[in-house]
């Protein structure tokens, strides 16, 4: 399915003959190696949800080091897939722009112009041979006054698009699929965080990743952004690993 | 859109006097506008009202006939009063600011933005201008807003605001008749008597009445001259 650039993949100030910039193509490998990450938007707001790799058993989860979910502005979330480093970066950039929008406008950044500003810096890296793309797929997320709850994904290329559900990194296919299956228009956060808990489990792959721990977090109608609580947290992941054991002891 | 002019001829013939008797505001002073603009809120929408004079000192009335209710965007308008030639330049930055906004945002600014971007830019250069703006308009996000933003550049919201020399005579008629969940109709009526009351007793104020009515479906410009301004107690 890829094909080796030969020459044409040095930089991204290239174009190859078939017309592919290789080094944003690289850049999308990038993401694809990283822990699955997932959102969904329901009736009143949208999930956030993390397949976050645990490198060692020595890592302290409880300290939330080495997160992939952020909040970047009053009511708005984000979370990333890809090289960590490069998304930290973009965080920050996503929240210099939004903090900027608020001071010039004195209202929030409406997700939609957050989102094409982010899309826009993304690109700009694209664009020569003196950087190189960022290998990232982000997700913005936060409920609208006028228009209700938003999500939309910036990917390597710069290109940006809202979504009602959408996956990124090693089992967005896997993710894909099941969010297809859900009704995501009617049904509230409460119930999708059981749901994004399974789809999460039902991505992670026993024999070939690394143990996995859980992340969630969520931007509801009147509530902004906030990391699922503990014990919300616990009962969706034992939900999510329970839909699992149910459907493997199905197949037998 | 009318231009402010003033005829030669008549400026010369009065200079001899003016300056004899000390009085040199006639000439050097910039075109202002002695004013009566005023915006109120109502469950749908938002009325503004303004006279239609401005002066140079208090002598000289050098247009009749001014718009003061300047249309910032579809829905919003924005009434001024002070140094003419600062609310225009004011004005002018508003606007082109908002044009690019709503087309690059792909949407309908709000009106809290508009208000935002005014005080911002009326509190940065406060030690250069002398206007003082009323906003008024509405959007799908708050609704009908009224916006003041006084001399120095600081924002309120309000529901129904005053501004302009014209103003400090109807306060009293403001506090009296201004009451909470009025009609359209009654919002119109209500502006409509201020702004007359303010002009027959504001030397600066005068003219004809200028009214803007906006709400979700359009923003409509009346005018009420001559016979059409409300009458009241005339001594």
């Amino acid at each position: 399915m890829s094909s080796i650039g030969s020459g044409y993949d040095l930089s991204a100030s290239q174009f190859s003959p078939d017309g592919k910039v290789f080094q944003v193509e690289y850049a999308q490998k990038a993401v694809e190696n990283s822990g699955t990450i997932v959102a969904l938007r329901g009736s009143d707001g949208v999930v956030l949800a993390v397949e976050k790799f645990i490198q060692s058993k020595l890592h302290e989860t409880e300290v939330q080091s080495m997160t992939r979910l952020f909040h970047i502005e009053e009511g708005i979330g984000a979370s990333v897939a890809g090289l960590l480093t490069d998304c930290l970066m973009l965080v920050e950039y996503a929240r210099d722009e939004a903090a900027d929008y608020r001071e010039s406008n004195g209202v929030r950044v409406p997700l939609k112009v957050l989102a094409n500003r982010v899309a826009d810096y993304v690109h700009a890296h694209t664009l020569y041979s003196a950087v190189r793309p960022f290998g990232v797929n982000i997700i913005l997320a936060a409920v609208e006054a006028d228009v209700g709850p938003q999500i939309y994904m910036v990917e390597p290329s710069g290109v940006v698009y809202g979504y009602s559900g959408v996956a990124a990194g090693k089992a967005k296919q896997t993710a894909h699929t099941e969010i297809e299956k859900l009704a995501l228009s009617r049904t509230p956060c409460e119930e999708l965080v059981k749901e994004a808990a399974r789809i999460i489990h039902v991505c992670h792959d026993e024999t070939k990743d690394k143990a996995f721990e859980l992340e969630m977090s969520w931007v509801r109608e009147g509530m902004g952004y906030e990391r699922v609580a503990r014990d919300t947290l616990m009962k969706a992941d034992s939900y999510g690993k329970k839909a699992l054991d149910d459907t493997d002891s199905d197949s037998d | 859109m009318p231009t402010e002019f003033t005829s030669l001829d008549d400026l010369s013939i009065g200079l001899n006097e003016l300056s004899e008797s000390g009085e040199k505001d006639l000439f050097y002073s910039p075109v202002s506008d002695g004013t009566t603009i005023i915006a109120v809120q109502y469950d749908q929408g938002v009325i503004l009202g303004a006279d239609s004079q401005t002066s140079r000192g208090r002598q000289l009335v050098s247009t009749k006939t001014r718009f003061k209710l300047a249309r910032l965007h579809e829905r919003i308008f924005c009434g001024t009063s002070g140094r003419c030639a600062d609310s225009k330049a004011v004005l002018e930055v508003i606007k082109n600011r908002l044009h690019l906004k709503g087309i690059i945002e792909d949407s309908a600014p709000r009106v809290r933005v508009a208000a935002h971007i005014a005080s911002k830019l009326c509190y940065e250069h406060r030690n250069n201008l002398e206007t003082s703006l009323i906003i008024g308009g509405w959007d799908p996000v708050e609704g009908p807003q009224v916006y003041a933003i006084p001399i120095g550049g600081m924002m309120t919201q309000l529901p129904v605001a005053a501004g302009g020399s014209g103003s400090t005579y109807i306060y009293g008629y403001i506090d009296s008749m201004y009451k909470p969940g009025m009609s359209r109709e009654e919002c119109i009526r209500f502006v409509s008597n201020c702004v007359s009351l303010a002009m027959s007793r504001d030397s600066g104020s005068g003219g004809v009445i200028r009214l803007v009515a906006i709400d979700k479906d359009e923003a409509n410009r009346m005018v009420l001259a001559g016979d059409e301004i409300p009458k009241f107690y005339q001594g």
